[in-house]
């Protein structure tokens, strides 16, 4: 029952998505713009199509419904609501399904936002974003199949992959990702449209510029949650590990924040139009490409669950995208002639230009490292290894660089820059910078990149504080606001630049937080008998003996622990919030989680690597690390902050403004 | 996050009641014992994929940390230690690909990138009154209304 009604949802779905496709790229390269309503009708048809069959998969995971082939292999009884829920996407087939759902909601309210747009527009976009999603159906309905039916059903299955169960986060870290990766559809379909439409006014931009932070600041939490999940349950003490899936998300976002910048010398110079575009396209190209790395088993990764028949259709699909896209660089070329030209170096586009060229090597050093290994097995049959210490020596420098840049750049005015006054507004922050870094020394930190990260991050972000501050503080001393009124009123008139500057705080963390825990962390491991202790640090750690337990899904042994704080304070680490081994059901091997005692300024992790019950002793490994929480607690909230502000609809009055006659498509934009 | 896999591996063999590791040698002073673990960081784990030996918790990691360290012990020169294990697993063993030969091209292609890319973005700016812009045709404009244009949109900014 469950099986035929989810299937033949997708099925339903593949033909919306087929009709829109088909009907809105003809008759939107014909001109007929009268199809329309019925393209949009479609749109909604396949949108409802999908995302009913999520609901009726997740109606059969609970119901645990083992008849249908997906809940046979990731269902099980014993699994706790939330997971089972969450195991929608803990495999290949129902990620996929989830992939759909998500695709659904993006086209909806692409389409019902714009519905009032001329055919003119609309058509060959929504013709574009629907063919993407006939693929989708299609893996949907065909190679990752969920909906099979069992003849024979078994009683109980084995659960989701224990994994996957073991942290909150896991419920987050995927919706997030598939977000960022299939939201990349819309600004793909707008980019591509107006290309095929052969019309390129700046009517495209502002919705390209929207549609793709939107899919971007998923993208952005996406990756900083899987971050934190690894940090928080595969108990090494590390965050990333330059892994291909890792890289295959990264990429897209380099491409996407080097486009929303090289956006900005579009609109206003008029120039860097094929770049900006391909930039576009190439986001999207690079998700599709991700996806195809997690999913079909070329690497072999923590994330690609299973081996699978998906990889040769994706092959199929990407080649199309790929060569989809230079054939429309290449024959719309012309259209994309810059209608003015750059000036020096020393300027706002200038700092943009050296911005998106650090952007493309980071992009360039991340694709050639993961596919490398791959070409010299097949061309020299030759193994090698491409690791972390090759990404972060090629990445740090780069890294600096942008921060540089990020502190440079919103100095200098676009256009010929007035050294004099670049100058002046230099000293202070360059000497903020300086002063960081004369202190962290003689705080007794060494080494010269993180103090170069420290003393470039103090920079950039008084310039950007200063920034973000001082169309306040004028409004304030001019026209006597209150400081709250001020901050609203500046930051409402100017939303991009107020929050982009945010945006930039939240990356300054993240690259602190970074140098911070990786140049300064302690590291301790040892064997020890309860009643034992090690140092780590300045932290003493008590072993304080073995126990174990039972939960609903899993059994469980913990090495209780006391942790000594420098001050003399204890903290006991026992049971539920001990480093422990997970027993699982479904496997045989255990599924460790560390104990971490997080805080502000540092946190204290201590992984169990090994037990033995005769003896009573445990092996740990513990570190300290600091100011690595900032990764997470502060970039978030402050990138989204930022996002959103950015995203929040503009004032009218501002706009006309501030930009040249506002554009068709831009008018009945809301964000 | 590959080691995952080997994590599991490696506990397995805890739950039969697997020993605790013994240090193989006595514990080094600790510079030295930093030393290993910055040489485990560039030597790939043999069974887990894609991690270190300093990263990895698998037996077979420390096993491998434990030779580091004997090696380490004996006086050994970092090209040794590494020319060891080269000699046992192949360049695979080496996290960081070697500067020469066929992964030459790893190291050179994203600095030439980088170097094509400055040049254009250089001569751009020396061009002066008729730059092209690195990726597009000829300009339309004049540059003098577009500077003008320039100043009073910043101006409108403020």
């Amino acid at each position: 029952m469950n099986s035929t009604l989810g299937y033949g949802l997708v099925l339903g779905g593949l033909l919306c998505a087929a009709f829109a496709a088909v009907v809105g790229l003809t008759a939107g390269l014909s001109r007929k713009e009268g199809a329309l309503p019925w393209v949009q009708r479609a749109m909604y048809g396949f949108s409802g199509a999908m995302v009913l069959s999520n609901l009726v998969m997740v109606k059969a995971l609970l119901q645990h419904d083992f008849s249908v082939k997906y809940v046979s292999q990731v269902g099980s009884r014993a699994t706790p609501t939330i997971f089972t829920v969450v195991s929608l996407w803990s495999a290949l087939e129902g990620s996929i399904l989830f992939w759909g759902a998500i695709m659904g909601v993006y086209l909806f309210a692409f389409t019902w936002i714009y519905r009032r747009e001329h055919g003119r527009y609309m058509l060959v976009t929504l013709g574009t974003m629907a063919a993407v999603a006939v693929f989708f159906a299609f893996l949907i309905a065909g190679p990752a199949n969920p909906w099979t039916a069992i003849p024979n059903p078994p009683a109980d299955g084995p659960g989701p992959n224990p994994l996957l169960q073991n942290h909150p986060l896991m419920i987050l870290h995927p919706p997030m990702l598939y977000l960022g990766y299939v939201g990349m559809t819309v600004p793909f379909g707008i980019a591509a449209g107006a290309l095929l439409r052969g019309e390129l006014g700046d009517a495209w931009l502002v919705p390209l510029r929207k549609w793709t932070l939107v899919p971007w600041m998923f993208l952005s939490i996406g990756i900083i949650l899987g971050g934190w999940w690894a940090y928080a349950v595969l108990g090494w003490g590390g965050y990333w590990a330059w892994d291909p899936v890792e890289n295959a998300s990264f990429m897209p976002w380099l491409t996407a924040t080097a486009f929303m910048h090289s956006t900005m010398v579009l609109e206003r110079k008029k120039s860097l139009k094929l770049w900006t575009i391909a930039l576009a396209l190439g986001s999207f190209v690079l998700t599709i490409i991700g996806t195809f790395m997690t999913r079909s088993g070329v690497f072999n990764s923590v994330h690609s669950f299973t081996q699978s028949d998906i990889g040769p259709t994706f092959l199929i699909f990407i080649a199309f995208v790929l060569v989809f896209s230079v054939a429309l660089l290449a024959t719309r070329g012309h259209l994309l002639v810059a209608e003015s030209h750059l000036g020096t170096i020393a300027s706002r586009e200038g700092s943009i230009l050296l911005n998106n060229l650090v952007f493309a090597a980071l992009t360039f050093v991340v694709l050639l490292g993961t596919v490398y290994p791959l070409a010299t097995e097949a061309f020299f049959a030759k193994k090698i290894t491409v690791g972390e210490p090759y990404f972060n020596q090629m990445a740090l420098p780069l890294g600096l660089a942008m921060l540089f840049l990020m502190g440079v750049g919103p100095v200098l005015p676009w256009g010929a820059a007035d050294s004099r006054l670049v100058k002046q507004q230099v000293l202070v922050p360059l000497g903020a910078g300086l002063l960081t870094v004369v202190v962290c020394a003689a705080a007794g930190y060494r080494g010269f990149l993180p103090l170069t990260a420290f003393g470039l991050a103090a920079f950039a972000t008084v310039i950007t504080l200063r920034e973000l501050f001082l169309p306040a503080k004028q409004r304030m001393d001019e026209q006597q606001e209150a400081v709250l009124t001020a901050l609203f009123r500046s930051a409402s008139r100017s939303q991009r630049r107020f929050g982009g500057y945010v945006v930039h705080l939240a990356v300054i963390a993240a690259i602190v937080g970074i140098a911070a825990s990786s140049a300064y962390k302690t590291h301790a491991t040892g064997t020890l008998r309860p009643g034992e202790s090690m140092k780590v640090g300045e932290w003493t750690l008590r072993f304080d003996g073995l126990s174990s337990g039972k939960e609903p899904h899993r059994e469980y042994v913990a090495a209780n622990l006391t942790l000594t704080s420098p001050s003399g304070s204890e903290l006991s680490r026992h049971d539920a919030r001990a480093p422990r081994m997970n027993y699982y059901e479904r496997s045989n091997d255990p599924i460790g989680s560390p104990a971490v005692n997080a805080t502000f300024l540092r946190d204290v992790y201590v992984s169990l690597l090994n037990f033995d019950n005769k003896t009573g002793t445990a092996s740990f490994n513990a570190w300290v690390f600091p100011l690595v929480g900032w990764i997470w607690y502060v970039t978030i909230p402050l990138l989204v902050l930022g996002t959103l502000i950015a995203l929040w609809p503009q004032q009218k009055t501002q706009a006309a403004a501030a930009r040249a006659p506002a554009p068709p498509v831009a008018q009945g934009a809301p964000p | 996050m590959l080691i995952a896999l080997s994590l599991v591996a490696n506990l397995a063999l805890a739950q039969e009641g697997y020993a605790p590791q013994r240090p193989v040698t006595d514990p080094l002073d600790a510079t030295r014992e930093a030393r290993v673990q910055e040489l485990g960081k560039h030597l790939r784990c043999a069974v887990c994929q894609g991690v270190s030996i300093a990263d990895s918790p698998a037996s077979m990691a420390r096993a491998q940390l434990d030779k580091v360290r004997e090696l380490v012990a004996q006086g050994k020169t970092d090209e040794e230690i590494y020319a060891y294990f080269v000699e046992r697993y192949g360049e695979w063993a080496l996290m960081e690909p070697k500067k020469s030969g066929v992964t030459l091209g790893l190291w050179v292609f994203p600095l030439l990138l980088l170097a094509v890319g400055l040049y254009v973005i250089w001569l751009q700016s020396k061009k002066g009154p008729t730059p092209a812009p690195p990726v597009s045709e000829e300009p339309k404009s004049e540059p003098s209304t577009d500077e003008y244009l320039a100043k009073v949109r910043a101006d409108l900014e403020k």
